[in-house]
């Protein structure tokens, strides 16, 4: 026979002993009794046999001896071989010797009664009887010597009821019958109970006096007809017939022969200081356990054959037997029966849960007897939810451990093969005890759907599946609940919404949800957001050097809002140096919806140049003594001392390096320096420090090459200067770094020379950039309700005027009630209307020109004219012709309002440069520069403005005639 | 009831832990420890008055009344203003999704402003607005709007003005800072008859315009000193200053008037101005720390501020950069570097403590981060790894480091609807729960990635990433926050 592994993987174990087990590593520690969220987890824990509820069986130091007694040679593979052996070992049947038992040879008489007299426990005194006897004849009938107590005895005890015969005679089935009836002292059936014995089909050939007994006998099972229903009650019986009749009722006499017998599970098999030890769970549910020490042992039949007890594996399910001294039998059946048997044992008082491991603990502790004790906890949470303890608990005084069986892979093992995440199923009796742990996996169905309804009180969600059925399953205590792939929890889940649910064991214990996102990844207009300083910037783009430290470039289309203080402006108002703010309105897009650029206060307002007397570090604080600001190309004297605020990240250079302001109160006291300093709210505030190392120099010219990768620039002079990090550079009022340097650029440069190298420690840049107006003049043609033209044109590029078109060619603008139109013809400022401009005498009478013309500077944006400045006559105050010498009289100025008088309308640059046609470059004024705004178009971020709004620091682009200032664009 | 914890605009108190802002909302003022300062348009061009302003409260459970006084004058243009207003605040607070709304309403007044060319008594006046509060973790945000109107009577019934101003503000508070930012718009009108040479009366009706900014803030930054004396037996030390910052900046266009105080017809006085008043700082010396294995790392200043402040306990001389942080010693980090206990404690030390279950089963009462790590999950910082798990020696990753600290400021609400990708090379490898975290922390500019783009969301960060990490979250609520409140609105 083989065994059934599949019936042990799912069997049942009642709880068990096991006595010695692999000691399991401890890990921290904490107290003893665990929680969960403030609730206290029950436990479940395997049953202590040590402590007393259990069995302890010894080993006999004759086993060994008894196997050899029972191994008879010609019963190997007979079918009867187990009940031989089990009656063997019990003393029961001798054998002939020899090893021999003789299976197929009939059974005698005297052999019978025998058999049964040993049996019923009667040997002991039959072999004491025996001492002082001899052979012959007693009670009747012809015996051997050695079977005369036997059948003296088989009398007294009611097995042999009628008198003598020939005891060596075979003994006939029906005779063996009646006897074993009588031993068990079983009833005759009688009438209508008789239903054996008449399906016999030779019942008529047995007795009629002992039909009842046989019936009785048959009703027990001890003895049956044959396969063709015959019952021979006159036929021999074979001896190993006997055997298994034998075998069959052995268990009612064990009190009888002071045996005991049991069938159970080996569950653990484990040899420690010279000892081995046994745990068996029976099928009645107790257990025991068989302690061997060295040289004992009991005899096995297992798998056909007869061995020691070291052939016993755990999971071999077994009969066995044993008395007061000790083990005698097994017979490892592993049909499956036991364990089914062991199994049911726990009837209803079995739980079975189905559960996930969710971790692994150890503590400590204290067992009943006062003991400490190492207890591993296996934290289970169930599929419904409930979280329990599966608690392996290790005597750390008698090293013994209590611990519960634990199936893994058809394996039998114990609780320290499970570990996190094992989904197990787990049997546990009332009381607490954990009888069995499987790891399986815990079969989830998933199902979709959508929900119909969520009952909190009862736990339960009912949801329509895609097949149009309805679904209802309780959920756990804690789901796992995600939503749109982010967390989420019951409350959320509503009427109609998709889900998708993992069902295990019947209770839900995952919930995927989603709602239809119409926009993934979607985030409100304007609401990605950066911050930097633009290094480049054009109508399509702009690059910014971020906060974050990334240069970026972002798009920029016509639905681009740009915005300066408050009002809109053009991609050309952008300067590089701005500090501007970008939004987007979507997380992956590089075109930006709008454009914040930064209002005053972050312009540069002033270098100053002094010597450090102190700085604070704790405060953020510069003081700075014998100040001078750089004007006009020269440094001017201020105060004798000023305090400037420095940011947490206003950066300080010395030759190129960074310095703390640790290091600076610490090393570099009454040096000199250069600080760029912008107004902060009426205070000033220090954006960036240069120390001096060596002496100054100054230098201004046109920059002819620039090497980037020795950081060295060569003025068309030939002078070489060397620039780096702690250069301040300086375009038009804004910070930059030294990207916005090109070759053929104007600059200014302060330079600190040391070990023959000139040091840029400020370079200020006298290139203006594009005003971002377009700016035409010309002389007014025709003029419709709409749109006007104008011939003899010219536009202004590049801080000069191209080539005046001729007659024939026009430009034509739209106008509208919103253009500005002045009309500076007379002496007084006039500001007409659209239809004034219509109906007025400007137009041309002829493509021709003449001397009552009006010409006009127009300011245009996508062709239409946002600003149009008349005048009479040609441009020039006393010219009569229009050519390109004549508009390059007028003058294009750049500079720094310092300035503003009211009353004589004149508005004072410093820091101006005029642009010489001749030279193609920006020349430094030496003075300051006058002009008159009484007849000027002034803008600033594209809208028209009051002079008197122009605030000082403001950098103006001017086009101007001498003094009177024609149009005035702040930069 | 969890009280509102704003910088009052006038409050004289630095800790970031002030009263309510029961503020006047409509007055363009601001103040030091020692003075306070407003500026007065009514008599048509802006008079900055100084003075003093006393604030007094009663609070009750979901009730303020404040009474604010001021007496405040400007010598050299002869004018007075005596004012007083009690201000009603009730406030509706919604413990279980952590918001307040409060709505304020004046309940008396009375205002006498006395000039060079008028006597003007507030006839009425109305006040209403609305503030929400929202109590994240580490932070409070809040948010309000308001609307007044004043009606003054010139000299008994020779005028009167109008004048109303429309407001808003945003303002945030926490252990590192605070700033309360605020924009007003007003209108003036004035209906005036003025007596001229001749005894006739000449209207001198004007309107005007005027905005201003206030932006108040509580810096608090932390700066090293160094010790001359090289026999003394530490070489220096932290020092944490804090100093409050409040400022106004107004701009204004009314018109210009001739030596008569009539208006001008055409010409207008616009320009703008602004006022900034600093209070005295204050100091505070931080620990030292002793320890034996951070000098010369890349991090040594991060670690030695983070003892400075208790963020770490100095139980041993070695901290041990290059170890695994652990999630407890990450959780009292984060608790210390933000001050959390001391709010709790505030609360609780009058109440009769019951013996504490434990919250997480694997985290003992005698655990020696239990009451750090009971805190950061009552906040909802830290909810732990599975059901009653904490897993406190467990080893904190780069994507559970950022997503406690996003849950902590309450932003990683702030990301995009699910569907996107964060914009890292490896987005796939980001676990779902953290993802929304790491977008936020990359849009606030906590994190940016390596030069390849990687956010390695699994990596362990070590001891020294951790200080690192935690010092660039310190700088980011002194620093950065303050700019996205202060400087985007002021500037721009």
């Amino acid at each position: 026979m083989g065994r059934n592994r599949a019936s042990i993987i799912i069997t049942v174990i009642a709880a068990l002993t096991i006595i010695y087990c692999i000691p399991v590593q401890a890990s921290s520690l904490f107290g003893s009794g665990s929680y969960a969220g403030g609730v206290p987890v029950p436990e479940f824990r395997g049953v202590s046999v040590i402590d007393g509820a259990g069995l302890t069986i010894n080993g006999k130091n004759n086993g060994i001896q008894l196997m050899n007694n029972i191994d008879f040679t010609d019963i190997r593979s007979h079918w009867a071989e187990p009940y031989i052996l089990n009656m063997a070992a019990q003393s029961v049947i001798k054998g002939y010797g020899a090893s021999l038992f003789k299976p197929e040879d009939p059974l005698t008489r005297q052999e019978a009664v025998a058999l049964l007299v040993r049996i019923m426990g009667r040997e002991a005194e039959v072999q004491r009887r025996a001492e002082g006897s001899v052979g012959g004849s007693a009670a009747g009938g012809i015996f051997d010597a050695w079977a005369r107590e036997y059948i003296s005895m088989a009398y007294e005890l009611g097995i042999v009821t009628e008198g003598g015969g020939n005891w060596k005679d075979n003994a006939t089935r029906q005779e063996v019958a009646v006897w074993f009836a009588n031993a068990l002292g079983l009833n005759p059936v009688y009438g209508a109970q008789q239903q054996y014995v008449f399906n016999l089909k030779d019942w008529q050939e047995i007795d009629a006096s002992k039909l009842a007994l046989i019936e009785a006998v048959l009703q027990e099972g001890i003895m049956k007809g044959n396969d063709r229903g015959y019952f021979n009650p006159a036929a021999s019986l074979k001896r190993a017939e006997m055997a298994t009749m034998l075998d069959k009722v052995a268990d009612r006499f064990q009190d009888r022969r002071n045996v005991r017998s049991n069938r159970g599970q080996v569950l653990q098999i484990d040899t420690r200081q010279n000892q081995t030890v046994l745990g068996i769970l029976n099928a009645d549910g107790t257990s025991a356990a068989v302690v061997l020490a060295q040289g004992t042992g009991f005899p096995v039949y297992k798998d056909g054959r007869l061995a020691a007890n070291s052939s016993l594996q755990a999971g071999d399910e077994i009969k066995y037997v044993y008395d007061d001294q000790g083990m005698v039998y097994a017979w490892a059946v592993n049909d499956g029966t036991i364990a089914a048997e062991v199994r049911s044992s726990g009837g209803d008082r079995l739980q079975v849960y189905y559960g996930q491991i969710t971790g692994v603990f150890t503590n400590y502790g204290k067992n009943q007897q006062g003991a400490s004790t190492e207890n591993t906890h296996y934290r289970v949470v169930n599929v419904d939810g409930q979280i329990y303890d599966i608690v392996s608990e290790k005597n750390l005084e008698s090293g013994l451990m209590r611990d519960i069986a634990v199936y893994r892979d058809g394996k039998l093992t114990g609780t320290s093969a499970l570990k996190a995440g094992d989904e197990i199923e787990y049997g546990v009796l009332s009381g607490g005890q954990a009888l069995y742990v499987e790891v399986l996996t815990l079969q989830n169905q998933v199902i979709e759907g959508y929900i119909q309804s969520v009952n909190s009180y009862d736990s339960k969600i009912t949801l329509a599946g895609y097949d149009g059925r309805l679904y209802t399953y309780s959920y756990s205590a804690s789901p796992k609940i995600t939503i749109n792939q982010r967390p989420g929890a019951v409350s959320d889940l509503r009427f109609g919404l998709e889900v998708a649910v993992t069902v295990s064991r019947g209770v839900i214990t995952q919930i995927d949800g989603s709602y239809y996102i119409d926009q993934p990844g979607y985030i409100p207009a304007e609401g990605k957001t950066r911050s930097g300083r633009v290094t480049y910037v054009d109508s399509k783009s702009i690059v910014l050097d971020q906060d974050d430290g990334i240069q970026q470039e972002y798009s920029i289309s016509p639905s681009t809002l740009i915005t300066k203080e408050g009002s809109r402006i053009n991609p050309g108002n952008i300067r590089i140096g701005d500090r501007v703010q970008v939004y987007m309105d979507d997380i992956s897009s590089v075109y930006l919806s709008r454009i914040k650029v930064e209002g005053m206060q972050q312009l540069i307002k002033d270098v100053y140049r002094g010597t450090i007397e102190r700085v604070y570090p704790s405060s953020g604080k510069l003081v700075l003594k014998d100040t001078y600001a750089y004007v006009n190309r020269g440094w001017e004297e201020r105060d004798r001392r000023i305090t400037f605020e420095l940011d947490s990240d206003t950066p300080i250079y010395y030759g190129g390096k960074l310095l703390s302001l640790d290091q600076v109160q610490s090393s570099y006291i009454n040096f000199e320096g250069y600080v760029a300093v912008s107004n902060n709210f009426n205070s000033e505030k220090a954006v960036k420090v240069v120390l001096k190392r060596g002496y100054e120099a100054q230098y201004g010219d046109r920059i002819d090459e620039i090497s980037w990768a020795t950081g060295e620039l060569e003025l068309r002079d030939s002078n070489n200067i060397l620039f780096n990090d702690g250069t301040i550079i300086i375009f038009k009022n804004r910070l930059v770094d030294m990207t916005a340097l090109e070759e053929d650029y104007t600059i200014t440069v302060v330079a600190d020379r040391y070990s023959g190298y000139n040091n840029a420690v400020l370079v200020i840049l006298e290139d203006a950039v594009s005003t971002g107006e377009e700016i035409y003049v010309g002389r007014l043609n025709e003029i419709r309700t709409r749109q006007f033209d104008m011939n003899y044109y010219s536009l202004f590029e590049d801080n000069e005027w191209d080539s005046i078109s001729g007659r024939t060619k026009n430009v034509t603008f739209y106008y509208d009630e919103d253009t500005l139109i002045l009309d500076v013809s007379s002496q007084s400022v006039k500001k007409i209307k659209a239809a004034d401009f219509f109906q007025g005498d400007y137009a041309g009478n002829s493509s021709y020109k003449s001397d009552d013309d009006y010409y006009a500077y127009v300011l245009v944006e996508d062709e239409r004219a946002k600003a149009i400045r008349i005048t009479k006559g040609s441009v020039i105050k006393d010219g009569s012709t229009i050519s390109n010498a004549d508009l390059e009289t007028l003058r294009v100025t750049a500079g720094e309002v310092s300035g503003i008088d009211k009353d004589l309308q004149i508005i004072t640059l410093n820091k101006a440069s005029n642009w010489t046609n001749f030279y193609n470059e920006w020349e430094r004024a030496d003075d300051d520069v006058y002009v008159n705004y009484s007849k000027a178009l002034i803008y600033r971020n594209g809208k028209p403005i009051e002079a008197t709004q122009l605030r000082q620091g403001e950098n103006v682009y001017v086009i101007r005639d001498d003094n009177r200032g024609i149009i005035i664009l702040v930069l | 009831m969890k009280r509102i914890i704003i910088p009052v605009i006038l409050s004289i108190v630095l800790s970031s832990t002030a009263a309510y802002a029961a503020a006047p909302l409509d007055q363009p003022g601001i103040n030091d420890e020692t003075v306070y300062q407003e500026v007065v348009f009514v008599t048509g061009e802006p008079v900055v008055v100084t003075g003093s302003l006393k604030v007094t409260e009663s609070a009750r459970k979901d009730y303020v009344t404040s009474r604010l006084t001021y007496d405040l004058e400007n010598k050299e243009k002869g004018m007075k203003v005596k004012r007083s207003i009690t201000l009603n605040t009730q406030l509706d607070v919604k413990e279980g999704i952590k918001q307040t709304v409060s709505i304020i309403t004046l309940d008396r007044f009375s205002e006498t402003i006395t000039a060079a060319d008028g006597k003007y008594k507030l006839e009425d006046y109305i006040l209403n607005g609305s503030r929400i509060t929202h109590n994240k973790p580490v932070a409070d945000f809040f948010s309000g709007n308001w609307q007044g109107k004043k009606i003054y009577s010139i000299n008994g019934d020779e005028g009167r003005v109008t004048i109303e101003t429309i407001g808003q503000e945003i303002g945030y508070s926490h252990h590192w800072g605070s700033v309360l930012t605020r924009k007003v718009d007003g209108f003036i009108d004035v209906k005036r008859d003025r007596t001229d040479a001749d005894g006739d009366e000449i209207s001198a009706d004007w309107d005007g315009e005027f905005s201003y900014r206030t932006s108040s803030t509580v810096n608090k930054y932390l700066s090293y000193v160094r010790n001359e004396p090289s026999q003394i037996s530490f070489r220096g030390s932290y020092l944490l200053t804090v100093e409050e910052e409040n400022l106004i900046d107004y701009s204004y266009d009314l018109p210009e008037f001739d030596d008569d105080g009539y208006p001008h017809r055409r010409n207008r006085d616009i320009d703008s101005d602004s006022i900034v008043l600093k209070t005295v700082p204050k100091y505070q010396r931080l620990l030292i720390p002793e320890i034996k294995d951070i000098g010369g790392h890349w991090a040594e200043n991060d670690i030695s501020v983070l003892y400075g402040l208790g963020v770490f306990p100095q139980t041993s001389a070695y901290f041990g950069p290059s170890l695994p942080m652990l999630r407890s010693d990450f959780a009292r980090a984060i608790v210390e570097a933000t001050n959390l206990l001391t709010e709790t404690a505030a609360k609780t030390t009058a109440r009769n403590q019951p013996a504490q279950a434990e919250v997480f089963q694997d985290v003992s009462t005698t655990h020696r981060d239990y009451k750090y790590i009971v805190e950061v999950e009552k906040r909802g910082i830290i909810t732990g790894v599975g059901p009653g798990q904490f897993l406190p020696d467990g080893k904190l990753t780069r994507a559970q480091a950022i997503t406690i600290i996003m849950r902590a400021l309450g932003f990683d609400n702030m990301a995009p609807t699910p569907g996107y990708s964060t914009g890292f090379a490896d987005d796939s490898k980001i676990p779902a729960w953290a993802k929304d975290s790491i977008y936020a922390a990359r849009e606030i500019g906590l994190v940016q990635g390596d030069s390849y783009g990687y956010v390695h969301p699994d990596e362990v960060m070590t001891r020294a990433e951790a200080a690192a990490f935690l010092y660039r979250f310190i700088r980011y609520l002194q620093n950065d926050i303050k700019k996205d409140y202060r400087d985007r609105i002021l500037y721009y």
